[in-house]
């Protein structure tokens, strides 16, 4: 499986790497927007502010961590985001024939060059985040990165498996995506208090950065076991929810799609 | 002649409605968005209370309607899949005797204000969901409504601007991301450019985003342009609209002299 999954990055790299200059663009305009989203936080919600400033190494480890997963996926395995709109259009099939888990040839079917943007952004976080704290902090964060990782790739299977049973899924599956995306961009645990708090709670933001900051945050090897179990129990319950979801799989006929 | 002027103007208001029509007939398309709209006015709404709450002169509703006429305006700003679209017909109405910058650009508009009124439904569900009478919200989106064709003049001019850039480097989809961070933090999409420390606030007060977005808004909640009167507004507003036109037009002539139609 790592071998394919090797073969597969190295191919699309390769394939980015024969248009430099469109490659080149697509890195540079994720930086550059990255770098901008994270000047327009400092500027909105920091410059000036001293009360609030204390929070600024937490939203710069919290995006740290989430650009560089969001990338990490994204780059190596960006057939995941179009998990469901694959499986309604009927190019899921293809997959299906294969001696390989279909899961895994949907993942690796796709390379998106704009994520290493994002990757590179995710580092650059973390390299700032040193003068804000310190090493060990850093350290934690990378530790944190594969639960996280973990995290988030349950959410893209989940949430694509979602096409299996329901017509438009496709829709579903990129809002579950994007609106984890962005509650786990910002730092909702800081600043999401009551009902809503609970609520919060019962989303994917949870696994995706609550745990793992709060890990980070109080440095406990409790926290840390805690989170790695529980993005553990949701990749693998994601990977057994498409596997039952599958076998309800229908495949479309042409005049189906067309009256669509 | 008259006659004329009225077909060319009956012409480009029927592309106009078109594209309207086109926008609220397919409202999947913008489902996701739409699914995703009131997730982003909650966030931000939260991220404005324990962020800026002790320092502004917004009170928390009437953030929350900022939010919600901003975020409306700037989910349905700048758009890849408009611009590719205009540049999609090029060659074929280059042969028409009409204006392939008029033809786009009503069409742009017409879509962008039919995608800009789907949402209004929803803000409507929203401000009762907060607490804000229904009369309030009402005066609310009879002012938003208001100012929409006006904002939509330029956003449809931004957009078309980028089109015609795209004819002449062909390839601008990876600058949509970063220019449209540029109006999202230099606009004041999220937070109202009264909370932005005094330094920042003077010098973005000056620049074209700030009366595309943190303005209006303005206007709509507390009735007056902040730092500036009705007046001022229009001209920098009537100035941003002639600058647009004047780089669309040269860039349009300078695209016609290096299109290559690909295929044949």
């Amino acid at each position: 499986m790592l071998k394919l999954l090797g073969i597969a990055i190295k191919s699309h790299w390769d394939a980015h790497k024969s248009n430099k200059v469109n490659f080149a663009s697509a890195v540079f305009s994720m930086v550059i927007n990255n770098t901008l989203f994270l000047y327009g936080l400092w500027i909105m919600l920091f410059a000036g502010k001293t009360f609030n400033q204390h929070l600024f190494p937490y939203v710069l480890a919290l995006l740290g961590l989430v650009n560089t997963t969001w990338g990490i996926i994204n780059f190596c395995a960006g057939g995941l985001r179009n998990l469901a709109t694959n499986i309604e259009n009927g190019y899921f099939e293809t997959a299906l024939g294969m001696p390989r888990h279909p899961l895994l040839l949907t993942a690796i079917s796709a390379s998106n060059p704009i994520a290493l943007g994002d990757i590179l952004q995710g580092f650059i976080n973390m390299i700032i985040v040193v003068f804000f704290t310190n090493y060990i902090f850093v350290l934690k964060m990378f530790i944190s990165l594969i639960a996280v990782l973990l995290a988030f790739i349950a959410v893209f299977i989940i949430a694509g498996s979602m096409a299996f049973i329901l017509e438009r899924g496709s829709y579903l599956s990129r809002f579950i995506i994007d609106a984890t995306f962005y509650l786990s961009g910002y730092p909702t645990d800081k600043i999401v208090t009551g009902k809503a708090r609970c609520l919060l709670y019962l989303t994917p933001v949870l696994f995706v950065t609550i745990l793992p900051m709060n890990a980070i945050e109080k440095s406990s090897v409790l926290g840390f076991i805690i989170t790695f179990l529980a993005s553990l129990f949701l990749f693998f319950g994601s990977i057994i929810f498409f596997n039952q979801l599958l076998k309800k799989y229908k495949s479309s006929n042409i005049v189906g799609i067309i009256n669509e | 002649m008259s006659c004329f002027r009225q077909n060319i103007v009956s012409f480009y208001r029927n592309i106009a409605w078109f594209g309207f029509c086109e926008q609220l007939g397919s409202i999947a398309s913008a489902m996701t968005g739409l699914m995703i709209f009131p997730f982003f006015v909650f966030l931000m709404g939260a991220l404005w209370k324990g962020f800026n709450q002790t320092i502004s002169t917004f009170s928390f509703n009437e953030v929350i309607v900022y939010i919600t006429i901003n975020e409306m305006l700037f989910i349905t700003f700048i758009r890849n899949s408009l611009i590719g679209k205009s540049t999609g017909n090029f060659t074929l109405l280059l042969a028409r005797p009409r204006s392939w910058i008029g033809i786009n650009f009503a069409n742009v508009f017409g879509k962008t204000i039919g995608n800009r009124l789907i949402y209004i439904p929803i803000i409507i569900v929203l401000f009762l969901l907060y607490g804000i009478s229904l009369e309030k919200s009402l005066c609310y989106i009879f002012k938003i409504l208001l100012f929409l064709p006006l904002v939509t003049v330029i956003s449809s001019l931004y957009n078309l601007f980028l089109a015609v850039s795209q004819l002449r480097w062909h390839q601008v989809e990876y600058v949509v991301l970063p220019l449209s961070k540029i109006f999202l933090v230099f606009g004041g999409v999220f937070v109202p450019l009264i909370d932005y420390a005094e330094n920042y606030r003077k010098i973005l007060l000056y620049l074209p985003p700030s009366d595309l977005f943190f303005q209006p808004a303005h206007y709509i909640i507390k009735g007056s342009f902040y730092g500036m009167s009705t007046l001022e507004w229009c001209i920098k507003i009537a100035i941003q609209i002639l600058v647009l036109i004047f780089f669309i037009i040269k860039f349009f002539n300078s695209s016609k002299k290096h299109y290559q139609s690909y295929g044949g």
